[in-house]
């Protein structure tokens, strides 16, 4: 079978996208039967795919896209494709699901302000779904993940102007990108133990792998780790599982098909994906049954108490991912995809028909008899013990806060004391020259490596101080920029003052930083108020420049739109195997970076609007 | 110029201090909002706190207090006066009325006002985030909002709250002990141990958090409208227990005393115990109280001049067509009629009673509320729940219940509760799963009826039962009455058929015809049958109706009063669902031979009227092309019904602004474009306005009630509205909330109100003015409602058909500023046109 059908495939939600921005606002029809018609084509097509896959030969098949960007050492960043029974599974069940969800919301959404907007969401997401679920190496899946963290976050955001759902969409994102930071390392890991750009082919390849790990049953526990928390990040497992009721923000339909199916089993899939790479460790396996079977029984007592449909169904589906985190722990993988196709469909529809829930069982408590219609008081004294902690959530979200957000703004701030602009300037131009001179001066490795890591700490504390300024607008959006160009400049001492890497990186950074600061400029010249402390919901009457603005924070967190995006990769290249230190740095900062960045966004554009003349949200809606 | 509030609300600064806790929790809970749970979804009047108050001072004093949107936006109002929506001629003598220049219409359209508002609620609060940069909401309102929820769970959780029998405040004390976590944050902090302090006080806590008893009152207000929809719920429920199936008992104090423990825990546990000050005691500036004087800027008056033309230009042309319609000499039909046929006073009838006496003008039709003045309660067959069938405000004595019938109830597996544990879960998901999306595929292109459709046809079993009659061997059930005595229903069916003035001149059929409608999908379903059945189908009323005047005894009894029913005479029980524009006939089987040929041509009439009936009503749905057959069409709004995916089954109210009461010659032939409710009235058998009077206390409140929920719903949609529909999320069986932490969302959601037109309802009464001016003055709270503007009066004088408006308390003789002229009309003439369409003669 010819490869190139994956490439076609993948073209068609690329192109149905692209096309849909352009198409009028105010034409509802053709906006629906748009994403329809590029839906149901691709849907049908994916079908027909499977269908000659299962009848035909070729077990597996490949697609390899010509190189982007190579070098002599070692270097080669392509984008590949990868058919075999994994993606043909998520495959079928994402095709049929997002046509049934797309014929449902053409009517569903009619007159829905952002009309628009939900198609083309969901047209971004499915193309970022599909590029995960075909990916042939790190680079496209990390693609793939980038599109599917961003849709993610405008979906849950859709209704803009409120704000909770403003709130919990930048919540999410904050916890996407722990993922994030999971898979970044986890690529870059697998990259200097293979010596080249590995592809999935290459990884179900089991000698090939026990080869390459014998030597480093260290790094393997990692890398199965790393894994480990970006699948439960992504899947809502322990200790990550508080997000998934959160993301039912959006219209019904799209809670239904991405949190409800397609999204909260890309964990699931990571793990199935990569489970050559992991196979071999037994803690690994062990690890990840342990997290199956804590979020089993924790969020199954969550969900019985749960008194909202829609977290109910979705701690639900968090329980049964958890047996499927077992299964996939026990090689069970064909087990695990036939169950996580069943409770994606099951949870997709049960969501769809939640508000249903109302007539149904207050008729079913009128119409039946009392000894048989009566709620089962099955409180035994276990549940009365845990019932608070159940409705509590186990306290997730407030450990989440105590240890991992507060910690980094309480640290940010600290920081932040430095921005005084004669302190800080002395700080810049002081840790420039040492690292300058300190180059020029010691030419042997392990210097270098101190000093990078050294301008990678204070690329680190920009992002924090970026992230924990709750203030002046510009100014974090400013540190952002600071962020990448310290990492720039770590780069640049890696390479050897080898400028087209550099170039590369900025490429997309530098432009994006100039244009957002402009458009921040303006704003602010029209609306003095502008800060960061509190959501101003500028998209009522800049929606244009808003639009702008989201593209500026696209190319400034490194999103696949630019250039910038294989610099990242090509930094991480550069960083040798041993110093884990500054890759984690790295990926930290740019974690940190995409935070900052989305939280000016949502900040400056999203949230009640501050002007009083139209109907505003109240703060608890 | 200032208003002030002249109530009990009235409080200058002094007589607060002397304000017990008590009387602040009563004041709070007057101004929370007042909507029951969704199975009981009444429409009232949403801002019901201010109208004591003008209209005008009344929502402005929300406004300003509250922060809520009291008008539509002034680039609406501006848009309306461009699209001759809004008369210059009104707008200029509105002006002139407030004493205006005539330079102030320019003004009005073009100056760029600033509209910025300051709401004073939630001032005192914000302290928190201000100063310690703690949202004290965004971390007590979460745990708190599911804590109540929990507890006021109807069947949601497979788990239920364990001490569903205990108060909400001694019950979480209880599971704060027996629980392996305590409720709050710090297991040992002070909150908790002022929790289990006997006989807690609301100050107590209210020292610690705010230290000075002036404004406890504000800061409460404050704390309770930051979540005003759970807040509404509790105070609803504390007042009537009884309106959940599962019983609770809370009250709003305890959630007051509770929610100010989670707030000192949360503020000892994200600061520290002793590193916060209450807010009194720091340097705070605070010196707003909520009611103080309000002053009026130059916006609020634009704003009035502009809603009171908008509102004037409907009503000028409605009182001229009416009056126009009334000088037409209309064909005799009251000899011989084919039949006749009792509605509900709703306003989605109004279309099909034009339709029906378009096609057969030997029919004649009545409105009246659709309870038909049976008021009981409804035990369906198998259950030990009653139900309620009739207005909210009465509370009946009666009992009706359905025996020996075979209604099934239909299970739905993906809808019951999640009992399941995970190994049974492990087995069920991929089963359910795989067979679910099937399910989907056909839900999606081939619609149909599925046990989780609400439908008004299934809500009693046709063929089954009812107890009507009362039997002295089973005389009591729970302490009502089952069925109705003779005598009494001797006196229902006198009064119904006197109120519509149907006292003569019987036809050989005579149909009580109640209504509901049909949904999937649609927490809001009860919203959509019949108000004066408390919110469902009006079936069992209409047949009740039919069974007790189709009674000998009760004949005689009535012909003994002067009502004299001939014994070819039938009455016939029905339901309409107007949503599918279905209709259901109740014990056909009783007819006679020559009755049963009536019947079949009375049936086909309604099928051809609720034919055409349907197309009208496609007229607003846009993804439907209007110009279709009329079966087409009906076929199409039929599937709207049972579609999923179909946030609009109907639109329910949406334009309403009319009601008439008087004879059916005030409107008949009248096209009013489903905008008015139809209220049978003849005022010759009524010189003194005695049953004026019964009908003006029933439709100002229910009518006015309705109209005005919609107003609010319309012009505030964020925050006295539901907002969109689309992500809501049921809780606990008795409100919808956005996403799982937010607050309930009572009010309207923006699919029942984007077409509707904020107007306030005009009452067109015909019967003498002073007659009129009397009788309402004879109930204050009914009065009130024409008094303080909430709803306007006309009247015509039936003698020579000149129009009165009240206003200032009088009636006064009306002439019109902007000349309508009355046209004619027919269906193809309309179906093009989405847009509302003023008053038109209809020539079918």
């Amino acid at each position: 079978m010819n490869a190139n059908l994956l490439l076609f495939l993948i073209s068609i939600p690329f192109f149905g996208f692209l096309i849909s921005l352009i198409l009028p606002k105010n034409k509802e029809f053709l906006i629906s039967t748009w994403s329809l018609i590029t839906v149901g084509l691709h849907a049908l097509l994916s079908q027909l795919l499977i269908i000659f896959w299962l009848f035909g030969h070729e077990k597996e098949i490949f697609f390899r896209g010509p190189s982007i960007i190579s070098s002599n050492n070692n270097y080669d960043f392509f984008i590949s494709f990868y058919l075999d029974y994994v993606s043909a599974t998520f495959l079928f069940f994402g095709g049929i699901l997002t046509f049934l969800i797309t014929v449902y919301s053409r009517y569903y959404m009619h007159r829905e302000s952002g009309y628009k907007r939900f198609f083309s969401t969901i047209l971004f997401f499915y193309l970022g779904y599909n590029i995960i679920i075909f990916s042939g190496n790190f680079e496209t899946l990390m693609c793939g993940w980038e599109i599917l963290g961003f849709s993610s976050f405008l979906l849950i955001a859709f209704y803009r102007d409120r704000f909770l759902p403003v709130k919990n969409s930048l919540k999410i994102f904050s916890i996407y990108r722990i993922g994030d930071l999971g898979l970044i390392l986890v690529a870059w890991l697998s990259h200097n133990l293979m010596e080249n750009n590995v592809t999935f082919l290459e990884i179900s390849n089991p000698l090939l792998i026990g080869e390459h790990l014998a030597n480093h049953s260290s790094i393997g526990f990692f890398l199965g780790l790393m894994l480990l928390i970006s699948a439960s990040v992504k899947s809502a497992q322990f200790p990550f599982s508080t997000w998934l009721p959160r993301a039912m923000e959006g219209p019904t339909p799209s809670s239904a098909i991405f949190y409800g199916s397609l999204s909260v089993h890309m964990g699931c899939f990571i793990l199935i994906r990569t489970f050559y790479l992991w196979e071999q460790q037994l803690s690994v396996r062990i690890l990840i049954a342990l997290i199956g079977l804590i979020t089993i029984l924790l969020s199954n007592m969550t969900s019985k108490v749960q008194s909202s449909i829609k977290s109910q169904i979705a701690y639900a589906s968090i329980v049964q991912i958890g047996l499927v985190f077992i299964e996939i722990s026990m090689g069970l993988l064909p087990l695990a995809l036939f169950h996580l196709t069943g409770n994606a469909f099951l949870r997709t529809y049960q969501l769809l028909v939640s508000p249903s829930v109302v007539s149904y069982l207050i008729k079913e408590q009128l119409y039946k008899n009392e000894d048989t219609q009566k709620p089962t008081h099955t409180y035994s004294k276990l549940n009365k013990f845990f019932y608070v902690l159940s409705v509590k959530e186990w306290n997730l979200d407030y450990y989440h806060n105590k240890l991992l957000w507060h910690p980094l703004k309480v640290i940010g701030r600290y920081f932040s004391l430095f921005s005084h602009p004669l302190t800080f300037s002395f700080l810049i131009l002081n840790t420039l020259a040492v690292s300058v001179s300190g180059f020029y001066y010691f030419e042997n490795n392990l210097s270098v490596q101190v000093q990078v890591t050294l301008l990678a700490m204070i690329g680190v504390i920009f992002g924090l101080q970026a992230f924990a300024e709750r203030k002046a607008v510009i100014w974090s959006w400013t540190l952002v920029a600071m962020n990448h160009l310290w990492v720039a400049l770590s780069l640049l001492l890696f390479t050897h003052w080898e400028t087209h890497d550099v170039l590369i990186y900025l490429s997309g950074i530098v432009p994006s930083w100039i244009l957002g600061l402009t458009i921040l400029k303006y704003l602010k010249s029209k609306e003095p108020s502008l800060n960061l402390a509190n959501f101003q919901g500028h998209i009522y009457e800049y929606k244009n420049l808003s639009f702008l603005f989201l593209i500026c924070c696209m190319g400034l967190s490194g999103f696949p739109i630019t250039a910038s995006f294989i610099g990242e990769d090509l930094l991480f290249h550069h960083i040798p195997p041993h110093n884990i230190t500054l890759a984690f740095l790295v990926a930290f900062s740019y974690v940190l970076d995409g935070l900052a960045i989305m939280r000016i966004y949502s900040r400056v554009f999203l949230g009640p609007h501050m002007k009083t003349y139209h109907d505003i949200a109240s703060q608890s809606s | 110029m200032t208003i002030t509030q002249n109530s009990e609300m009235n409080t200058s600064f002094d007589e607060k201090n002397k304000k017990s806790m008590f009387d602040v929790i009563h004041n709070i809970k007057h101004y929370l909002p007042s909507q029951a749970p969704l199975k009981d979804f009444i429409h009232h009047n949403t801002l019901h706190s201010f109208q004591n108050l003008k209209f005008h001072d009344g929502i402005l004093q929300s406004e300003k207090i509250f922060g809520y949107k009291i008008y539509l936006q002034l680039k609406e109002f501006r848009d309306l006066y461009f699209d001759n929506k809004i008369s210059k001629n009104i707008l200029l003598s509105e002006i002139a009325k407030q004493g205006l220049d005539v330079s102030f219409l320019d003004k009005m359209l073009t100056y760029p006002f600033v509209e910025e508002s300051n709401k004073r609620i939630g001032q005192l609060r914000s302290h928190w985030k201000k100063t310690y940069d703690v949202d004290i909401d965004l971390q007590t309102h979460p745990i708190l909002f599911r804590y109540i929820c929990n507890f006021l769970d109807q069947g949601i959780s497979a788990i239920s709250f364990p001490y569903p029998n205990l108060s909400f405040f001694e019950a979480m004390k209880k599971l704060d002990i027996d629980g392996l976590s305590s409720v709050f944050l710090n297991k040992n902090g002070r909150a908790r141990k002022l929790f289990h302090t006997e006989n807690l006080k609301i100050e107590q806590a209210l020292e610690i958090l705010v230290n000075d008893e002036n404004v406890y009152e504000t800061y409460l207000y404050d704390q309770q409208f930051s979540h005003s929809g759970w807040s509404g719920l509790v105070s609803v429920i504390e007042d009537d227990p009884n309106i959940l199936i599962e019983k609770r008992k809370i009250s709003l104090k305890e959630l007051v005393i509770f929610e100010l423990l989670l707030e000192i825990d949360c503020l000892d546990s994200f600061i520290g115990e002793n590193k916060w000050k209450p807010i009194m005691k720091s340097d705070y500036l605070f010196s707003n109280n909520l009611f103080d004087e309000l002053t009026i800027s130059e916006i609020d008056t634009v704003n009035q001049i502009f809603q009171n033309s908008y509102e004037k230009t409907h009503y000028e042309q409605v009182l001229q067509s009416i009056h126009e319609n009334l000088s037409i000499k209309k064909t005799n039909v009251t000899k011989d009629l084919n039949f006749q046929a009792v509605f509900c006073i709703d306003d989605r009838e109004s279309s099909l009673r034009m339709y029906l006496e378009d096609i057969d003008l030997n029919v004649s039709t009545y409105g009246t509320p659709g309870f038909f003045g049976f008021e009981f309660y409804f035990q369906p067959s198998n259950s030990n729940n009653l139900t309620k069938q009739c207005p909210a405000p009465v509370t009946p004595q009666y009992v009706v219940q359905e025996v020996e019938s075979k209604n099934k109830f239909l299970k739905d597996l993906y809808i019951k509760q999640n009992k399941a544990n995970f190994f049974t879960g492990w087995f069920l998901t991929p089963s359910l799963g795989y067979w679910s999306v099937l399910k989907l595929f056909l839900s999606l292109f081939r619609p149909s009826i599925t046990p989780a459709t609400t439908t008004s046809l299934r809500h009693m079993d046709k063929v089954a039962k009812l107890t009507v009659g009362f039997n002295e061997n089973h005389p009591m059930h729970l302490g009502l009455q089952i069925g109705f005595t003779e005598e009494e229903m001797a006196l229902r069916v006198y009064n119904l058929l006197m109120s519509i003035g149907l006292n003569t001149h019987f036809a050989k059929i005579v149909y009580l015809v109640g209504h509901g409608a049909s949904s999937v999908n649609n927490p809001h379903y009860s919203a959509y049958d019949c108000g004066a059945c408390s919110g469902r189908p009006g079936s069992v009323n209409a047949r009740v109706f039919a069974h007790a005047a189709n009674l000998p005894e009760v004949r005689k009894k009535l012909s003994a009063q002067g009502i004299n029913i001939p014994d070819t005479t039938r009455f016939v029980g029905a339901i309409h669902d107007t949503t599918r524009d279905d209709i259901d006939f109740f014990d056909e089987h009783l007819l006679s031979i020559e009755q049963k040929e009536h019947h079949v041509k009375a049936k086909d009439i309604f099928e051809r009227a609720m034919t055409l009936n349907a197309k009208e009503r496609s007229r607003r749905f846009l993804m439907i092309d209007s110009t279709k057959s009329a079966k087409k069409l009906r076929d199409l709004v039929r599937i709207r019904s049972i579609s999923l995916f179909e946030p609009r089954p109907e639109l329910n109210h949406a334009t309403n602004s009319l009601c008439l009461v008087g004879p059916r010659s005030m409107s008949r032939n009248l096209f009013l474009d489903r905008r008015a409710f139809l209220n049978s009235y003849d005022p010759l058998i009524d010189p003194n306005g005695l049953i004026l009077e019964k009908i003006l206390n029933a439709a100002a409140p229910v009518c006015g009630g309705i109209n005005l929920e919609y107003y609010f719903s319309r012009v505030d949609n964020q925050k006295l509205g539901a907002g969109t529909k689309l992500p809501h999320n049921v809780m606990g069986l008795i409100g919808v909330a956005n996403g799982v932490d937010g607050d309930l969302r009572p009010g309207l959601p923006i699919q029942m109100i984007e077409v509707h037109d904020p107007i306030r309802l005009l009452i067109v009464v015909y019967q003498k003015p002073y007659v009129v001016l009397e009788t309402i003055q004879r109930n204050k709270s009914t009065y009130e409602w024409f008094k303080n503007e909430w709803v306007h009066l006309a009247c015509i004088d039936p003698s020579d058909h000149k129009i009165y408006s009240f206003s200032n308390e009088s009636m006064i003789s009306f002439t019109p500023h902007e000349k309508y002229l009355l046209t004619n009309t027919s269906p193809m003439d309309i179906e093009k046109i989405r847009d509302n369409i003023p008053p038109k003669i209809f020539k079918g």
